[in-house]
C-alpha cells in the first residue's frame, strides 16, 4: 500500500513538474488572471433583463400614471410622455414597451406597443399583468379570485448573488473541469509521442496509479485556478470544504473520462474532434444553469451536472438541505464507477495500440 | 530463467504470424543473443517476454512467473532498455532516473552513479530533450539497470553509440552478468551478439533457425578459410581459399609451390556469413 501510494504521489509530482515546464501552470494562471478581471470590471453586477415601459396617459383622472408613478419597481424603466410625438419618439428602442391609456374620465382602453421581437410568452405575461392592473384601476378588482399562497420552506432565504460573481461557478467549472482534462490529454499525447508510457509499463506502476496520479495533478491545478480567481471574486466567505471537495470529485471524473477517450486516438490531432464532441456533451448543463428551469434527467445524469450545481452551492448555499449531499454523492459514484472502467479501458488501449 | 514454448504472435490476429511458434530457453547468468534482421520478430518477442503484448498462443515463463497471469512486482525484477530512446525530454537525465527509481519497490541503484557509468555524469542536470541520440540511448540503457535486475531485455543496446561508447556498454552488460544478471540481448549487430553471447537464436520470419553458442554455430555452418596474398606480374593479389573444397586446397597448393606468396591467414566465417547461409538473407535488411 505504500508502495502504491509512493508511486502516485511520485507520478503526480513528475506530471506537476512537467505541466510546470511546459507553461501550462502559467497559462492557468494567466486566464485565472482574466477571468477575475471580467469578473470585477467587466461583467457588471446586476444585469437588467426587464422592460423600459413608455407611458402615455390619455385618461381624465391621470389614473395609470399616477399608478406607475406609485408602484413602478424601478422608476429608471419608466418614460412618461404627454404627446403621440413624444411616444412615437420614445418607444423606439432596444427592448421598449408602450403603453397608451385612454378613457374619458377612468380607464377604459389600453394599447399596447410591441417591438416585434418579444416572444408570445413575455406577450401573455405582459397582457396578463395588464389585465390584472386593469381591474384594479377601473375597481373591478372585486370581482377577481383571491389567492392564498403556501411557502413550503420558509426558512430558505435564497440570496441572489451578484450577476459578475454568480458566474463564478462556470469559470472554476470550465477549468477545473474541461480545460483541466485537455491538458491532461495533452501530457498523455506527449507521453505517447516520446514513448515514455512505455517505460512506465515495464515498472511496477499500475495503470489504475498512473491514473489516479494524473487525476490528482489536474485536481491540483485546478484547484490552484478555484483558489485564486475565488479569493479574488467572491472573496473568503465562501464553503471551502464542499468547494475543495467539488472540484477534486469533479476534477478526478472528467481527467479519467478523457484519458480513456484520448488513448484511443496516437496523436492530438486525431483526437481533438472527439474531444470536442465530448467537451460539447459534457457541457450541455451549463445551459441548466442560466435556465433552471431546462433540466431534463438525461442532462442531470451527466456528471457535469452535480459539478456545476455543487460550486454554485458551494459559493451561494441555499440552505437547502442535502442539495450539496446529493451533488457530491452522484459526483462520488460516478467516480467509482468512472475509475476502474477507465482503467481497464485504458489498459486494454495501451496493449492494442502497442503504446 | 525463461523458458518459451511454441510462442506464436499474430498483430492481425490471423495466420500471419510475427513470431511463429519459435521455443527456446534461456540459464541463469547467461547473456543470450536474439540475432535477426528487422521485422524478424526479435523485439515482438521480447515485448511478449515483457508484457507489453498480450501472449496469444503458446507459454512464456519469465523469472519463474508465467507472463500471462504474472503481476506488477514480477517488474521489480526485470530491467527493460528499448531500441528506440524513450526519456521524458522535459525532465533532466538525473530526473528521469530519479522518477522511475522511484517507481520500484525494491532498493535501487544510485541514479548519479548510474549516470557515471553511461558517461552521462556531466550532463546529468541537462534536460534530456537537449541530449544527443547516442546520449538519449545510454540514459535509457542506465533506466533498464536502476533495479539491479535479475534479468535484463536489452534492445539494441549499442545502437546509435559510438566506439568508445559503444565498448563502455558492452563491458557494463558483461559486469551485469558478473553480478549474476541474465542477459537477452536484442540486436542486429552480429559483432555485439557474437562478444557478448554465451548462446545465439537466429530469428527468421518470425522462426527461429538455428540456435547455439556463437563458436558452435561457426564450426557447423561457416567454412574455414585461407586468406592469400601474393605477387603476380609485379601486382599484389589477393584469394580466400577454402580448406574443405579440394579445387581451393589444389589451388592453395599451386600458390605455395610457385613461391610467390607474401601473407597468408587462415579465416574463420563471421557470425553473418553464418546468418546468409541458414537464412538466405542478411542481417542488415
Amino acid at each position: 500500500m505504500i508502495g502504491v501510494l509512493k508511486r502516485i504521489l511520485r507520478m503526480t509530482a513528475k506530471d506537476w513538474r512537467l505541466l510546470t515546464r511546459n507553461y501550462y501552470v502559467a497559462a492557468i494562471l494567466l486566464v485565472a488572471v482574466m477571468y477575475i478581471a471580467a469578473t470585477r470590471f467587466m461583467i457588471p453586477a446586476e444585469l437588467n433583463t426587464g422592460a423600459h415601459v413608455v407611458l402615455w396617459d390619455e385618461t381624465g383622472s391621470q389614473i395609470v400614471r399616477q399608478f406607475y408613478e406609485t408602484h413602478a419597481e424601478d422608476p429608471g424603466q419608466l418614460t412618461i410622455v404627454g404627446t403621440a410625438e413624444e411616444y412615437a419618439a420614445a418607444v423606439e428602442g432596444y427592448n421598449r414597451i408602450g403603453l397608451h391609456a385612454t378613457g374619458a374620465a377612468g380607464l377604459e382602453h389600453f394599447a399596447v406597443t410591441y417591438q416585434g421581437y418579444e416572444n408570445a410568452r413575455t406577450r401573455r405575461l405582459l397582457e396578463a399583468t395588464l389585465h390584472a392592473q386593469a381591474a384594479a384601476l377601473t375597481g373591478q378588482g372585486a370581482e377577481l379570485p383571491t389567492f392564498a399562497t403556501t411557502v413550503l420552506n420558509p426558512d430558505v432565504v435564497v440570496q441572489k448573488p451578484p450577476f459578475n460573481e454568480s458566474m463564478v461557478p462556470i469559470w472554476v467549472y470550465s477549468e477545473a473541469g474541461m480545460v483541466g482534462l485537455l491538458l491532461g490529454a495533452t501530457l498523455l499525447f506527449a507521453e505517447k509521442d516520446e514513448r515514455t508510457l512505455r517505460a512506465i509499463r515495464v515498472t511496477p506502476a499500475s495503470t489504475a496509479e498512473y491514473l489516479a496520479a494524473r487525476s490528482l495533478a489536474m485536481f491540483m491545478m485546478g484547484m490552484m485556478f478555484t483558489v485564486v480567481v475565488t479569493v479574488f471574486t467572491v472573496g473568503f466567505d465562501v464553503n471551502w470544504l464542499a468547494l475543495t471537495a467539488v472540484v477534486f470529485l469533479g476534477s478526478a471524473v472528467m481527467t479519467l473520462i478523457m484519458m480513456a477517450v484520448a488513448n484511443m486516438f496516437d496523436s492530438l490531432g486525431q483526437f481533438i474532434f472527439a474531444g470536442i464532441v465530448v467537451m460539447t456533451l459534457l457541457g450541455l448543463p451549463t445551459v441548466a444553469y442560466f435556465m433552471p428551469s431546462f433540466s431534463p434527467p438525461l442532462l442531470r445524469l451527466l456528471p457535469t451536472h452535480p459539478m456545476i450545481f455543487g460550486l454554485r452551492e458551494a459559493y451561494f448555499p441555499t440552505g437547502t438541505p442535502g442539495l450539496m449531499t446529493q451533488a457530491l454523492t452522484q459526483l462520488a459514484i460516478t467516480l467509482a464507477i468512472a475509475f476502474p472502467l477507465a482503467a481497464l479501458t485504458f489498459r486494454r488501449q495501451l496493449i492494442a495500440r502497442d503504446v | 530463467m525463461i523458458e518459451v514454448k511454441e510462442l506464436y504472435h499474430s498483430y492481425t490476429h490471423d495466420d500471419r504470424y510475427a513470431v511463429d511458434g519459435i521455443s527456446f530457453a534461456v540459464g541463469k547468468g547467461e547473456i543470450f543473443g536474439f540475432l535477426g534482421p528487422n521485422g524478424a520478430g526479435k523485439s515482438t518477442t521480447q515485448k511478449i517476454l515483457t508484457g507489453l503484448l498480450p501472449l496469444q498462443k503458446g507459454t512464456a515463463i519469465v523469472a519463474g512467473e508465467d507472463v500471462r497471469h504474472s503481476g506488477r512486482a514480477l517488474f521489480n525484477r526485470i530491467g527493460v532498455s528499448f531500441e528506440n530512446p524513450n526519456n521524458y525530454r522535459k525532465l533532466t537525465g538525473l530526473e528521469n532516473l530519479q522518477f522511475f527509481a522511484s517507481l520500484y519497490d525494491v532498493p535501487t541503484a544510485d541514479p548519479m552513479d548510474l549516470l557515471r557509468k553511461v558517461g552521462l555524469q556531466d550532463t546529468a542536470n541537462r534536460r534530456a530533450g537537449a541530449y544527443s541520440r547516442g546520449m538519449q540511448a545510454r540514459l535509457v540503457f542506465a533506466r533498464a539497470l536502476l533495479n539491479k535486475p535479475e534479468l535484463l531485455f536489452l534492445d539494441e543496446p549499442t545502437g546509435g553509440l559510438d566506439p568508445n561508447m559503444t565498448q563502455q556498454v558492452k563491458e557494463l552488460i558483461l559486469a551485469e552478468r558478473e553480478r549474476g544478471a541474465t542477459v537477452v540481448l536484442t540486436t542486429h549487430n552480429m559483432q555485439v551478439a557474437e562478444e557478448l553471447s554465451d548462446r545465439v537464436a537466429f530469428l527468421n520470419e518470425g522462426r527461429i533457425a538455428a540456435i547455439d553458442t556463437p563458436r558452435n554455430l561457426k564450426l557447423q555452418y561457416g567454412e574455414r578459410l585461407v586468406a592469400i596474398e601474393y605477387r603476380t606480374d609485379g601486382e599484389l593479389a589477393r584469394e580466400r581459399l577454402s580448406m574443405t573444397i579440394e579445387a581451393d586446397r589444389l589451388r592453395m597448393r599451386e600458390l605455395l609451390d610457385s613461391g610467390k606468396i607474401e601473407t597468408m591467414h587462415s579465416q574463420e566465417a563471421s557470425l553473418e556469413e553464418v546468418f546468409i547461409k541458414i537464412t538466405g538473407r542478411g542481417l542488415a535488411g
